[in-house]
């Protein structure tokens, strides 16, 4: 080994250079090794999506039979489902119930024609384009709520004239589809006879920047909906309601488990749905039946 | 009392390297564990969270749902097997909406997509540390880098090189001559001046090199301090060494600046700065009358040989003495006796010291104890004293005590 060592050094010259070398090589190596032995690696994260809501319903006659349920919107869910687990009537039949909220786009005909769900929010032009005799496997329990748009402005003078919005700047998304914040707003000017391509309007890309714009004064007009409330104060501004409204959809159930007793349960639970349509002064009515349930 | 205060240096260096490596370590540690899992939040938690909200639209109480699902899920992950320096590690959403930027090691904000909002959801992070086994790992990896550090052999200096091609040259096997070079190489400069020219001395010389264990000369001198070597004169050294019959000692102790010449008259032995020689009978009594001379100044210690007509009776007359009271040689006091003291027997005698002063110092290193020689004015004959100071010279008491009383 030393005749080794030696022999190598006769090739490099092992000076006072290379002897520090040496030592830093070892230095560096020996912390890169402890670094590499004591490395922590945190756990992998599997996080699931937050697609639905399940809970065991506390009477229940059966066992391992599960109630789904399917909703465009993941609010209330939760109320909606503990409302369902307390029921005795639903507990008849189901041992859990299962609330989930997917895109509208994201039901298919399969899971229509294998009842998938039991109960379905869902508009009715949807459902009857996917499956031809939907009418014969579900039944409907509601009909459609209508949700109010608005135009809002901080002017209390506002209103959708001519006059009114020669001066005035109207902020809008930058979206030719969405119905809300530009299709509808579009038609109810036009309805209203005023020229749109005289007036000033402002293209947004995000509801944040349309609703900062408006709150810093920047625009007099912007389309919107009682549930934004979140990021303007709606009851301080001045609102002129849209005549047309938008189509909440219906509510289903299969028909294979539908009796009059769940119907006035359904449409009793349903009722957390109430603040949505509020602005609209809507009001879920059960059949007459149920009063004497 | 030395290795004691290096052995506390070491440990001291241990000491500051192991803290330094753990709080390298603790830093390096949490910083790439917290990276690491902030960059899992950001590839799981952040899409999730924001899928989770795409169906919301106004309820207040889902933002609790999907926190605390979202802390359940978390909360499963929490328990697991792969860790060392870590321990009880936790992940947990404080707020979905945060709107604080305060990040530091146990707080992650991760970004998602509010609708078309960008938030932040603010995660607490939270795991112990295991201080025993981070202490242990620091401290006993600094000892073995030190160690390694410390194992890995020094260059050697060019002048380590000269030193050992000097002994190669010089006959010495390798490995001695690599062990020699390590301990002159610590020596002091004067000291390695001394012995450089010594050495290269020797090799210039052929003899010598054949003479001199050159292992037992570095081993002598490197116990010798600067001031043995200064007392002696390096030239007498080498003079000494040629002298197969003297030892590296005794050659240091003739090399000595200060020469000492002293008489044993029971052994008939002179010894010169401790080297002792054993001179014939008769020709130790001429050379300690000579010495006598000089010490007590008679004649400035010339002695002028006798005419042959005319034989020095008065100086026979104390030899004659000396030897008598002496054990001399009877056959040398009849001579004295008969013929008195002749200017033959002198150069004869004299002649004997000096083949033996030589025979056993060499021609060199004998000179100091022989003679000078001068031509008297008034006589015209040659006269002869010791070369040696008066001072260096100490006759036995017993001779000053005889001669005296003459």
């Amino acid at each position: 080994m030393a005749r080794l060592v030696n022999s190598l050094f006769t090739i490099i010259p092992y000076n006072f250079f290379s002897y520090r070398l040496i030592q830093i090589t070892i230095f560096i190596f020996s912390c890169f090794l402890i670094i590499v032995l004591t490395w922590q690696k945190p756990p992998l994260l599997q996080i699931s999506t937050i697609d639905h809501y399940q809970c065991e319903i506390k009477n229940t006659l059966v066992s391992n039979k599960t109630f789904n349920i399917l909703l465009p919107l993941s609010d209330y869910a939760k109320e909606f489902a503990e409302r369902l687990c307390s029921n005795t009537e639903i507990g008849k039949q189901f041992s859990q119930v299962n609330i989930n909220w997917r895109n509208r786009s994201a039901l298919t005909a399969d899971d229509l024609l294998k009842e998938k769900y039991q109960l379905i929010w869902a508009r009715k032009d949807t459902l009857k384009g996917m499956v031809l005799h939907f009418d014969d496997i579900y039944q409907m329990l509601l009909p459609s709520q209508k949700v109010q748009i608005f135009w809002l402005s901080h002017n209390k003078a506002a209103e959708l004239s001519p006059h009114f919005l020669t001066d005035k700047i109207i902020g809008l998304i930058n979206d030719q589809k969405s119905f809300s914040s530009y299709l509808v707003p579009i038609d109810s000017l036009k309805k209203q006879g005023i020229d749109i391509s005289k007036l000033h309007i402002n293209y947004y890309n995000s509801y944040k920047s349309l609703y900062d714009a408006f709150n810093r004064h920047e625009i007099d007009l912007i389309p919107g909906q009682n549930w934004f409330d979140s990021i303007i104060d709606i009851d301080q501004l001045t609102q002129i309601p849209i005549q047309h409204q938008l189509e909440s959809g219906e509510l289903y159930a299969a028909k294979s488990i539908i009796t009059p007793e769940l119907t006035c349960s359904f449409i009793a639970a349903f009722h957390v749905y109430i603040p949505l349509f509020e602005a609209s002064n809507t009001t879920l009515t059960s059949p007459k039946y149920c009063k004497n349930i | 009392m030395k290795i004691k205060r290096q052995q506390f240096n070491y440990l001291i260096y241990w000491l500051i390297s192991t803290i330094v490596f753990l709080i390298v370590l603790l830093v390096i540690n949490q910083l790439s564990f917290k990276n690491q899992v902030s960059t899992q939040l950001n590839k799981h938690l952040s899409p999730e969270l924001t899928k989770a909200f795409q169906q919301h639209i106004i309820d207040k109480n889902y933002k609790n749902l999907v926190k605390s699902n979202l802390n359940q899920q978390l909360a499963l992950t929490n328990a697991l097997t792969h860790f060392n320096i870590f321990k009880r590690y936790s992940l947990t959403i404080e707020a979905l909406f945060s709107e604080s930027d305060h990040s530091n090691l146990h707080t992650i904000y991760v970004p998602w997509q509010f609708g078309l909002e960008a938030k932040q959801a603010k995660v607490i992070l939270d795991y112990q540390i295991r201080w025993w086994l981070i202490i242990c790992i620091c401290s006993i990896s600094t000892f073995i880098i030190l160690v390694l550090i410390h194992l890995v052999p020094k260059p050697v200096s060019s002048h380590y090189k000269q030193w050992l091609n000097l002994l190669k040259s010089l006959q010495v096997e390798d490995d001695i001559a690599k062990a020699l070079s390590d301990k002159i190489e610590i020596t002091d400069t004067s000291k390695k001046d001394w012995l450089k020219s010594l050495l290269t001395k020797i090799l210039e010389d052929n003899q010598l090199t054949e003479n001199v264990n050159i292992n037992d000369l570095v081993i002598w001198f490197l116990n010798k301090t600067t001031d043995d070597l200064q007392q002696i004169s390096q030239i007498k050294f080498i003079d000494a060494l040629y002298q197969s019959t003297i030892n590296i000692d005794q050659a240091y102790q003739l090399a000595k600046k200060t020469c000492v010449l002293s008489f044993n008259i029971d052994t008939f032995t002179i010894n010169i700065n401790n080297f002792e020689i054993k001179l014939a009978k008769t020709p130790f009594f001429y050379y300690l009358w000579y010495a006598y001379l000089k010490v007590n100044n008679v004649d400035a210690g010339w002695l002028i040989n006798p005419s042959i007509n005319h034989p020095d009776t008065q100086s026979a007359n104390t030899i004659t003495t000396l030897m008598k009271e002496n054990h001399g040689h009877s056959k040398s006091i009849n001579e004295l006796e008969t013929h008195g003291l002749r200017a033959k027997t002198l150069d004869q005698n004299r002649n004997k010291i000096k083949e033996t002063l030589i025979s056993q110092l060499g021609e060199e290193l004998s000179q100091p104890y022989l003679f000078d020689l001068l031509r008297d004015t008034k006589t015209g004959r040659f006269k002869y004293r010791l070369k040696l100071d008066a001072e260096s010279i100490k006759l036995p008491q017993a001779i000053k005590n005889t001669l005296t009383q003459k």
